[in-house]
């Protein structure tokens, strides 16, 4: 009889444990690395300015980069598209896939032209726009104002000349740093 | 409320309760466990997934953030946040250095507060996070330090915090335990089934068992069970038939052994009915010409014809005692005047003036008379020999369940039977005193009374009267009641 009772206390002691289980509360658990991304003050910017699309205009992101980062370098990742946070706060690219190795940027003193593999007249213009930006926004020779950098988009036979960047084009969240330099 | 007791402590019901308990014991157990990591499986991914998804965010947006931030700026990112954050529904509070958490906490749950220890983890430059329960539903809050961006790992002072409702994985836990449960109750129920199977493979040999052993107790020593199987039971089963067959021997040998004495003790004294009657016819011839003999021998011849008269009762008891065990003695029965059977008795003997006899008129049984003129007989001589005078006889009738009861009565106001030799007087041959070797009777009295008595289906009892002196009763059925067309037998 007191084996009965036993087993009948252990079965009970089972019951609550499956029955009293929801989320229980946990203890402080530490996970990981920090998040990073803020440049100090009065440091120069080592930084990729890229424009992505976004419902109603452009909005320039800032990537962190281990040195200055000139036009050359930031049409290629443009042409990567936004990573996943990007894509998470909505952002993505009007361009089509164009392979980074079929796109050659040359700089010249306050110019940069872009040879595309397709026809730029064709390409959507906020695409366009991208190209255009993300080229003056990054560092270029002459380090005028980005809105004063001309751009030649060219590929399949066409060309686009002294393409500019408007910087009004450009979505400026409230609290962001300015996108300009 | 005892049957149920007993039923509840039967073997069937031991054994199912045994199943149940095992069965419930391992199906919770598994259930517990497989839930455990299921929950544990579901709640890691949603806080790996809020975690890493928090942590990007704020890598992508964070440089575009003016730095040193002020309020509206920082109102700003956490709304930018929060957009980006609409998958997981979380609510971003940042803080820069010591100033307020932006937006302030507290109020709705939705807006609940930070737990301490997050933030000391927080202020301490490590990421952490905690699972808290806010207004009764589980929430995560998951904190972030922010550093410069050069690689030196150093904390800018801006914190970010993100509070995350936890109800889908709750309504998936609770799922969890839906499932557990609806998997372990038919495993247990189910359970019933192997346990009312096992009880019935044990419970039925022992039902047979006990069955054997009543038939055995009733007498049918052939019984054997059928033995199946190798198991404890099994073994049982082969041991009882052991016993059986040895019981069965062992009984078939007394028996043999018995029927032989039996049948030795009839057949001497038939072989010795033939010389003894040719003696008794020889010696009454001398007996009757002893007067003219001298004295001697005519007192020797006198003591060889008594010897020979004695010889001759003895041999005719012993065959009546035979006739009794071979089952030969047959019962004729007449339905008699019991006063007047009783005393025709005492008048043949010579004894109606040293016995009272108390007898009511009008009593009549079924009964042979000569056996019970037998029976009447050898108790009265017995009284008349062993016990002193006077002796007294009383038959009457009692009613009783089947028809009624005739009870005769020997009295006697000697010194008694001894206790100790009182279970022993319907023996055969037993003396009453063992001192006296040599007796009138042939010892075989109130054996034949005993076995006339039973013939009958009756008793005889032997007591001591509380005033003295030996009192034995005949206890027979009355009959009259039955058929009186045919004898007995």
């Amino acid at each position: 009889m007191r084996h009965a009772t036993r087993s009948a206390l252990l079965a009970l002691a089972a019951l609550v444990t499956l029955s009293g289980c929801g989320i229980e509360p946990s203890e402080v658990v530490e996970v990981g690395r920090p998040a990073t991304g803020v440049k100090r003050p009065g440091r120069p910017a080592t930084e990729a300015r890229l424009y992505f699309a976004y419902p109603g205009g452009l909005f320039g992101v800032v990537r962190p980069a281990g040195g200055e980062i000139s036009a050359e370098e930031a049409v290629p990742l443009l042409l990567q598209g936004p990573n996943e946070a990007e894509r998470m706060r909505g952002l993505y690219s009007d361009l089509p896939k164009i392979a980074a190795g079929k796109v050659q940027v040359t700089t010249a003193t306050g110019q940069v032209a872009i040879r595309l593999p397709v026809d730029p007249t064709r390409l959507p213009s906020v695409g366009r726009t991208q190209l255009v930006c993300t080229a003056a926004h990054n560092a270029v020779p002459g380090d005028l104002p980005p809105d004063e950098v001309k751009v030649q988009l060219s590929g399949a036979g066409r060309t686009l000349s002294d393409q500019t960047c408007d910087n009004r084009q450009i979505f400026v969240p409230p609290g962001s740093s300015s996108p300009t330099r | 409320m005892n049957a149920l007791r007993t039923l509840a402590r039967g073997l069937r019901a031991r054994l199912v309760v045994a199943f149940l308990l095992v069965a419930a014991l391992s199906a919770l157990a598994t259930s517990a466990l497989t839930f455990r990591e299921a929950r544990n499986a579901i709640l890691k991914r949603t806080q790996d997934t809020a975690v890493n998804a928090l942590r990007s965010q704020v890598n992508s947006q964070v440089p575009e953030l003016a730095f040193p931030p002020g309020r509206d700026d920082l109102t700003a990112f956490t709304q930018s946040l929060d957009r980006a954050g609409q998958p997981q529904h979380w609510a971003v509070h940042v803080r820069y250095r010591n100033g307020p958490l932006v937006p302030a906490t507290g109020g709705r749950a939705e807006n609940g507060t930070i737990p301490a220890g997050v933030e000391k983890k927080v202020h301490a430059g490590v990421a952490a996070f905690q699972r808290v329960t806010d207004a009764g539903s589980p929430w995560l809050v998951v904190g972030l330090p922010v550093t410069y961006s050069d690689g030196s790992g150093q904390t800018t002072g801006l914190e970010v915090y993100a509070r995350l409702p936890l109800a889908e994985d709750e309504v998936n836990v609770r799922a969890l335990v839906q499932a557990a449960q609806s998997g372990a109750l038919p495993a247990v129920a189910l359970a019933v089934v192997p346990a009312l199977l096992a009880a019935r493979g044990v419970l039925r040999p022992v039902r047979e068992l006990r069955r054997a052993t009543q038939q055995i107790t009733a007498g049918a020593l052939d019984t054997r069970l059928k033995v199946t199987g190798r198991d404890e039971l099994a073994d049982l089963s082969r041991t009882f038939n052991d016993m059986a067959a040895a019981l069965e021997e062992n009984v078939a040998e007394l028996r043999r052994m018995e029927a032989n004495s039996r049948r030795f003790a009839a057949d001497v004294s038939h072989e010795l009915r033939t010389p003894l009657a040719a003696m008794t016819a020889v010696v009454d011839v001398l007996d009757e010409g002893a007067a003219g003999l001298d004295p001697d021998t005519a007192h020797a011849v006198r003591l060889i014809s008594e010897e020979t008269g004695k010889l001759a009762r003895m041999v005719e008891d012993l065959m009546e005692i035979s006739r009794f065990d071979a089952g030969a003695a047959a019962l004729h029965l007449d339905e008699v005047d019991v006063a007047e059977t009783v005393r025709k008795t005492l008048q043949a003997r010579g004894w109606q003036d040293e016995v009272t006899a108390d007898l009511p008129g009008g009593v009549r049984a079924r009964l042979d008379p000569r056996r019970i003129d037998v029976v009447i007989a050898n108790l009265v001589g017995n009284a008349l020999k062993h016990g002193g005078a006077p002796v007294r006889v009383t038959a009457r009738a009692e009613p009783g369940e089947d028809g009624g009861r005739l009870l005769i009565e020997v009295a006697d106001r000697g010194a008694g039977i001894d206790p100790e030799v009182l279970p022993h007087v319907f023996d055969r041959f037993f003396k009453a005193d063992a001192a006296r070797v040599r007796s009138e009777g042939s010892g075989l009295g109130l054996a034949i009374t005993l076995e006339n008595v039973r013939l009958h289906e009756g008793t005889v009892r032997a007591a001591n009267a509380p005033g003295g002196g030996a009192v034995f009763t005949v206890d027979l059925p009355l009959r009259t009641g039955e058929d009186t067309g045919g004898d007995d037998t």
